[in-house]
């Protein structure tokens, strides 16, 4: 049995996340806590895994026991048999140079043999079709394979409970499922979500939100449905990718071939979605990095309007929203990066409006999902007659992915939607699959 | 086009060589460098680095050694010999001497020194994987808390250098082209913010892959022990000393 008691948090700022928050879990139970981004999920992760403690705000004595043991009075290091977490920003958790070690690693802090971790370790590997990658370095993955890598990670940790962050958006359909399995598997599993995806229908044995500080339970999902208001298109524009080859590899291992990607042709007009989809690693971010001119194509010719443009003229037209939005954040305030795009005060308030941010806020406080809407700000201020939304819909709720994408419909911006989120899929519009290595 | 790494995948000598013998030939190499006071003593030895560099990893190896120090070789060039105005004068501006013979050789002594330097560390890292150098340090009595300590500090440094060009093109396309000059202290302090958070965050990561940072965990890769490692270590113990003697 799984026992939370009495959990209430405050960061130094004085923010109240949690308020006598409590939970307990049978044995073999999985739970999904769904809010929306910025509500604490991140938070709660951290607490109970040991990463957030008294030095980052005011933690009241609560009390977290799992099967009897007082996780709270275990050291940190000890307290990972316990408590497992992967987090919805892969990278953070990673140390070694190779895919790999950090797997093995967690094995080999707890001293298992060396024969017994080449063995664990492969097969963890394996499970998530890492292996040709396994003496890859980290920073050579997608973000896909990152997230998969993250999974893996954990699983070498064999604690009890398992919280997993955000963790399946990046994820293809399949690899979603062997998750699913995976999570079957756990004595207690905990996934925190801002948004119901519709694989896990009828998984989990109970749900909550959370409100007011603490956790109340969900009887259903609440369902949603996703549509996108199309704006009148003021002036059309048309962008052309005609015969684009392209190839990509990794230094660090054998396994050189990363990507090979071959487009035949590929066009996208104003004001209109259009959907991009393909297995994790296919090359979807690839084919965007190309497109805004941050790789070199092999061959192949960019045209808009009917006239050929080159990557400045690209980087100028496109806006491209990474899936990881930290890196083209710089300024200490949220409304310190609005200002550095735009001067006019108006644009700025509707923009904030718009995607639910508050000007005073920390950058560096923020939450993966208010990144991501602060991300969608500024490139919305910045009205590009084209928009790359690399996976809009991570750490997102379904009402914030309508929000940013309506946002840059009513730019009358034509956009180029990556995305393994089925609803998305479902909603009909056309678009260009990658699978082996073209697009099509 | 390539993904950057730190290490370079090839099956050739320089890659098979033991872990332990690199840096052996590493450390050996520098106090030569720094001790060696015959410039063509450095510049036979850099020859022999620079022929290692392009027979293992072409001229993108060299390309990579040299780019870290090209710009501060301009300034050693360009700022030494003024410094250093006794002896011999080369150029004079009326009767005050700019550049001197001494000078010049200063400088291109200090340039030598300086890119051997560059090209040891990148044919180190580039020919092996940190996870066998740890391994290597460890092998060496090193503690282990010690050998991790530096094995990340170097990954850290690395993956610096590999964020400083994800930020810069982040940046690029939200300015909507090159970065340019007041772009380029955004970059840096985008960057500094992730080296303050990568910091905190490899720690909790080591703490939730269980480690105490105390003890010594299971070797990952554990390296033979053989008596031709140690012949071959002696080798490369002695190898820079040979261009002294030369």
């Amino acid at each position: 049995m799984l026992s939370i008691k009495g959990l209430s948090f405050s960061y130094e700022d004085g923010e109240r996340i949690f308020d006598d928050l409590s939970l307990s879990m049978d044995e073999g139970e999985r739970i999904l806590i769904l809010s929306p981004p910025g509500s604490g999920k991140t938070t709660l992760s951290k607490i109970l895994s040991g990463a957030l403690g008294e030095d980052d705000g005011e933690l009241s004595g609560y009390s977290f026991s799992i099967d009897g043991d007082d996780v709270l009075s275990l050291c940190d290091s000890r307290r990972s048999a316990f408590v497992a977490r992967v987090s919805q920003d892969s990278s953070e958790l990673f140390v070694f140079p190779t895919l790999w070690d950090e797997v093995a690693f967690p094995m080999a802090a707890r001293k298992v043999p060396y024969d017994e971790i080449r063995m664990k370790a492969d097969e963890i590997i394996g499970y998530y079709d890492l292996g040709k990658l396994s003496e890859s370095s980290v920073m050579e993955l997608s973000g896909g394979e990152m997230r998969r890598l993250s999974l893996a990670s954990a699983d070498a940790l064999s604690s009890k409970l398992y919280i997993y962050d955000e963790s399946f958006d990046e994820l293809s359909k399949g690899y979603r499922e062997r998750v699913k399995e995976i999570i079957g598997e756990k004595k207690y599993a905990i996934v925190l979500a801002s948004r119901f995806l519709e694989c896990f229908e009828g998984f989990f044995d109970k749900m909550y939100t959370i409100s007011r500080g603490r956790l109340s339970l969900l009887s259903s999902v609440p369902k949603y449905s996703l549509s996108f208001q199309h704006a009148e298109i003021e002036e059309e524009h048309e962008l052309r990718v005609e015969n684009l080859s392209f190839s990509l590899s990794h230094e660090s291992s054998s396994f050189h071939s990363a990507l090979e990607l071959r487009v035949p042709s590929f066009s996208l007009k104003s004001g209109r979605i259009k959907l991009l989809t393909g297995e994790n690693g296919s090359g979807k971010s690839t084919f965007s990095k190309l497109l805004v001119g941050l790789y070199q194509e092999s061959t192949g010719t960019f045209s808009l309007d009917g006239v050929r443009i080159g990557s400045k003229d690209r980087k100028r037209r496109i806006s491209y929203l990474m899936q990881d939005p930290f890196p083209s954040l710089y300024l200490p305030r949220v409304r310190d990066e609005l200002e550095s795009v735009s001067s006019d005060n108006e644009r700025i308030e509707e923009a904030m409006a718009v995607f639910s941010l508050k000007g005073d806020e920390y950058v560096s406080t923020l939450s993966f999902g208010k990144a991501k809407m602060l991300q969608s700000a500024i490139y919305y201020l910045l009205r590009r007659p084209f928009v790359i939304l690399d996976e809009p819909d991570v750490a997102l709720s379904y009402a914030d992915v309508e929000k940013v994408v309506d946002a840059f419909l009513s730019t009358g911006a034509g956009i180029l939607l990556i995305t393994h989120d089925e609803n998305i899929k479902k909603m009909g519009y056309e678009g260009y699959t990658i699978s082996d290595g073209v697009l099509s | 086009m390539n993904i950057r790494s730190g290490y370079i995948y090839k099956d050739d000598f320089l890659h098979r060589l033991d872990a332990r013998a690199k840096i052996f030939f590493t450390l050996s190499s520098l106090l030569f460098l720094i001790a060696e006071s015959s410039s063509s003593s450095i510049f036979a030895f850099l020859s022999l680095i620079v022929i290692l560099t392009f027979h293992s990893l072409g001229m993108m190896g060299i390309n990579r050694a040299f780019a870290p120090v090209s710009f501060l070789l301009l300034f050693i060039f360009i700022l030494s010999p003024f410094s250093c105005r006794e002896g011999t004068p080369l150029l004079m501006l009326s009767d005050f001497v700019l550049v001197t013979k001494e000078g010049l050789s200063y400088s291109l002594h200090l340039a030598l020194r300086l890119t051997g330097i560059s090209f040891l560390f990148s044919l180190l890292f580039s020919t092996e994987r940190m996870e066998n150098l740890l391994s290597a340090l460890t092998s060496f009595g090193l503690k282990y808390p010690i050998s991790l300590s530096v094995i990340l500090s170097f990954s850290f440094v690395h993956r610096l250098s590999l964020r400083y060009s994800e930020i810069k093109d982040a940046i690029s396309l939200r300015k909507g082209g090159s970065v340019g000059r007041k772009g380029i202290l955004d970059v840096l302090s985008a960057l500094i913010v992730y080296a303050l958070k990568e910091v905190s965050s490899t720690s909790n990561a080591l703490v939730g892959k269980g480690y105490d940072g105390k003890g010594k965990v299971t070797d990952m890769h554990p390296l033979s022990s053989s008596y031709s490692v140690v012949i071959i270590s002696i080798i490369c113990i002695l190898l820079p000393w040979i261009f002294h003697l030369l």
